[in-house]
């Protein structure tokens, strides 16, 4: 679903932000990416989401590279930034209808989607008001809505836990794995290891833009936990 | 105090480290805001020296501060309108909040970094016409400069807090409107619509030197001319009082609502609606309410544009030929003798037609909104980005904003002005200008790729002081010239020329659509590194 292979990303002509990371996500993978502040996650993942131009390697979704079909590419992709900023002048119905618009998805459909999910995440009374009168947590909140509104195939998330209340926290993750259940994939980057270690069946860790760990979850945990894992291979110069 | 004064170095601090950034230093831009200035300067300066030039004519050289006193009342006004604009929450004032400054350390700070923009400004504009003076008028005391600095600094803090206090009151009275910020700016229009009829009477006023007297008695011109001329006490003390006043009420009441949410609207009703729409129909539709819901987007771009349509109805209700004689009046004013040459006045008349459509083209061209549309994505540029929208729907959707802005104050103001001059022209005003705003609208988009601002604070960073606009502004007047000098030298009928003129902006329309398709998408993939 997720292929990244020899990716490596320079800010300064001279300065590596990431690289050479190679990784694979496949279908009904639950991928948590972690590393310290500044290691080159959030980088990554705008690279992967056609944000961020790169100057090595390539990355392949679904077989097709972001590089030379980026517009097919994010057809099957949805992102959630970790701090989404959304359009103020819409109200959270228009914004809805603006992302399921360029996703040309049906009228029913989106409807279906809009009402399930804003009414497990209690912002559809909420959705007639203006995005400017909304809280950090109910903007998470829709930009989870709207990534879920084409149904894709692969959900790249960053930070995607920061802001939101418990219950829409449990929520969330609950959607993440009947998401993975149904054959989807997800990349997400987390500071919270406990969440990483319960959710994801995958794992890789990154540090100064290199990466240092990958794999399935048992066998880089192993008897340990993720967070002495991390720690470990952080200390290990 | 002391916090203010941090605050304000800190703001001055991250304006010259991106001005001088060493990989980024704008080299065009910056020339090109040199020329801009110092023509500004120059036909100020040029203007004014007409105006004491008369004065001394009729031997009343404080007629001359009199009229300084009517510029600095129109700045004072413009600066009102395009300021007025709904308390929007910059970025860093959560930051501001959660250190120890007060509410009010953080407002006036603000307000005293953006106010000493406009100062500069303005004294660059006004303050020559006072150095003139002192050295034209033998004997003027030299004091006359220096009072009419202190009463521009003065004039702007009064804009600032009239504006201030509108904003509130707008704040207040739309609290519970869903779409209190498009309102404003409806109201942003009026205010334009009234000071460009405002300003207009005041031309054809000031050219009767019988009737001028009427404006120059007017109770605040008379105080800003006295204060000035003769420095006298009582009435500095007064305006004093009054921009202070009302600059600190506005402190106050600003700082009232920092960090607080003002639109208390609540929808009354939760059905939702759905609808399925073009994504570049709905790209259009998000541009669209994005310019409606920035009143400062308003202000700064819909100057010109009604101004045509303000013109074309002058020239429509008086005709050509009264017209014409107002401009010979104006024109009188630079000739010792106060008569125009003959030959100067053809001139006039026969390239009157030409004239006229070139102030329009000029008054559409000079601010497009694309020349700050990608900027004004600023964080939410990731939306574009990150989904599968084509690059070249978004730029057809903000070229369209500027051109469904620009194009109806057009077409009224073509119709006008052809019922006046003759209406075989209509066809070459309605495609020349609207070649023009096209051109203007792609020329502004690219400068905007090419100097893009995605990180700012609050919005007015990006519409008013942004290299982009500038150099927009520069590049459009520059294709304007070239029409005006290609008609001037081109040996054929006026028919023939204005069909030259036709063929020169779409050949500029090519080339700069070319332009933009090409280099654009290398551009627009950059904006995020």
């Amino acid at each position: 679903m997720l292929k990244i292979i020899d990716y490596s990303k320079t800010y300064n002509k001279n300065q590596y932000a990431v690289r050479h990371l190679n990784l694979e996500v496949e279908k009904g993978d639950l991928f948590a990416f972690i590393g310290h502040n500044g290691a080159g996650k959030s980088t990554t993942i705008k690279s992967i989401v056609g944000i961020l131009p790169f100057d090595e390697g390539d990355i392949y979704i679904d077989g097709m590279s972001i590089k030379t079909n980026p517009v097919e590419c994010k057809k099957k992709i949805a992102y959630i930034p970790d701090n989404p900023d959304l359009y103020d002048s819409l109200t959270g119905i228009q914004y809805l209808n603006f992302i399921a618009d360029v996703f040309k998805v049906d009228i029913e459909k989106r409807q279906e989607i809009i009402n399930k999910y804003s009414k497990e995440f209690e912002i559809y009374n909420d959705l007639n008001n203006m995005i400017s009168t909304y809280s950090h947590g109910m903007k998470q909140k829709l930009a989870i809505i709207s990534a879920f509104i084409h149904e894709p195939k692969l959900l790249i998330l960053d930070e995607p836990f920061v802001g939101l209340d418990p219950k829409a926290s449990f929520l969330v993750k609950k959607a993440m794995i009947d998401f993975c259940e149904k054959g989807g994939a997800i990349f997400f980057s987390t500071h919270v290891l406990e969440v990483a270690e319960k959710l994801c069946n995958k794992i890789a860790i990154i540090k100064k833009g290199e990466l240092i760990v990958s794999g399935k979850m048992e066998d880089i945990t192993k008897s340990a936990s993720l967070e002495e894992v991390f720690m470990e291979q952080l200390n290990n110069e | 105090m002391n916090n203010v004064f941090l605050l304000i170095k800190n703001y001055y601090k991250m304006f010259f480290s991106k001005l001088l950034k060493r990989h980024e230093i704008k080299i065009l831009p910056m020339i090109g805001l040199l020329i801009i200035s110092l023509l500004f300067v120059l036909m100020f300066a040029g203007i004014s020296y007409n105006t004491i030039q008369m004065a001394k004519q009729i031997d009343e050289p404080e007629m001359a501060l009199s009229s300084f006193s009517i510029t600095i009342l129109m700045f004072v006004l413009m600066l009102i309108i395009t300021e007025s604009s709904p308390m929007r929450k910059n970025t860093d004032d959560e930051l501001l909040l959660a250190l120890p400054f007060e509410k009010r350390q953080i407002v006036t700070a603000k307000v005293l970094y953006f106010l000493s923009f406009d100062v500069i400004v303005i004294a660059l504009l006004i303050m020559p016409s006072y150095i003139l003076y002192n050295i034209l008028i033998d004997g003027s005391s030299k004091m006359i400069s220096l009072r009419a600095c202190y009463v521009i600094i003065l004039g702007v803090f009064l804009a600032n807090g009239i504006s201030g206090l509108i904003s509130v009151f707008f704040a207040k009275i739309t609290q519970n409107f869903r779409h209190s910020e498009i309102i404003k700016s409806i109201f942003s229009v009026f205010l334009i619509i009234s000071f460009a009829i405002f300003y207009l009477l005041f031309v054809f006023i000031s050219q009767d030197l019988t009737k001028v007297n009427v404006i120059y008695d007017i109770y605040l011109v008379k105080v800003i001319t006295t204060a000035i001329a003769k420095g006298k006490f009582t009435y500095l003390i007064f305006l004093t009082m009054i921009s202070m006043a009302l600059f600190i009420i506005s402190i106050v009441l600003k700082s009232h609502y920092l960090g607080k949410n003002i639109n208390h609207y609540h929808a009354k009703t939760t059905k939702l609606t759905f609808k399925k729409q073009k994504p570049l129909y709905s790209l259009y539709k998000k541009e669209i309410n994005k310019y409606f819901s920035l009143p400062i987007y308003v202000t700064n771009t819909i100057f010109g544009p009604l101004f045509a349509i303000v013109l074309g109805i002058v020239i429509a209700v008086i005709g050509k030929n009264y017209f014409i004689e107002l401009l010979k009046t104006v024109l009188s004013v630079g000739y010792v003798d106060g008569n125009v040459p003959n030959n100067v006045m053809e001139v006039i008349n026969s390239y009157f037609n030409f004239g006229t459509i070139a102030i329009i083209a000029l008054l559409i061209s000079v601010a497009p909104t694309t020349a700050s549309s990608i900027s004004l994505e600023g964080k939410q540029l990731w939306i574009l980005q990150a989904h599968p929208i084509k690059y070249r729907d978004v730029l057809i959707a903000k070229l369209l904003l500027n051109i469904t802005i620009m194009e109806i104050p057009i077409i009224i103001a073509s119709i006008l002005i052809s019922t006046s001059i003759g209406l075989r022209y209509l066809p070459f005003i309605l495609i020349i200008l609207t070649l023009v705003v096209v051109i203007s609208s792609i020329i502004g988009l690219y400068v905007n790729l090419l100097y893009p601002k995605i990180v700012w604070e609050s919005e007015q960073e990006v519409i008013k002081q942004s290299v982009a606009v500038l150099v927009s502004m520069l590049l459009n007047v520059l294709v304007i010239i070239g029409s005006i000098i290609l008609y001037c030298i081109i040996p054929l009928n006026e028919y023939m020329k204005l069909l030259m003129v036709s063929g020169y902006n779409l050949l500029v329309m090519l080339l700069v659509l070319w332009l933009l398709l090409k280099k654009g998408p290398k551009l627009y993939m950059r904006l995020a590194n």
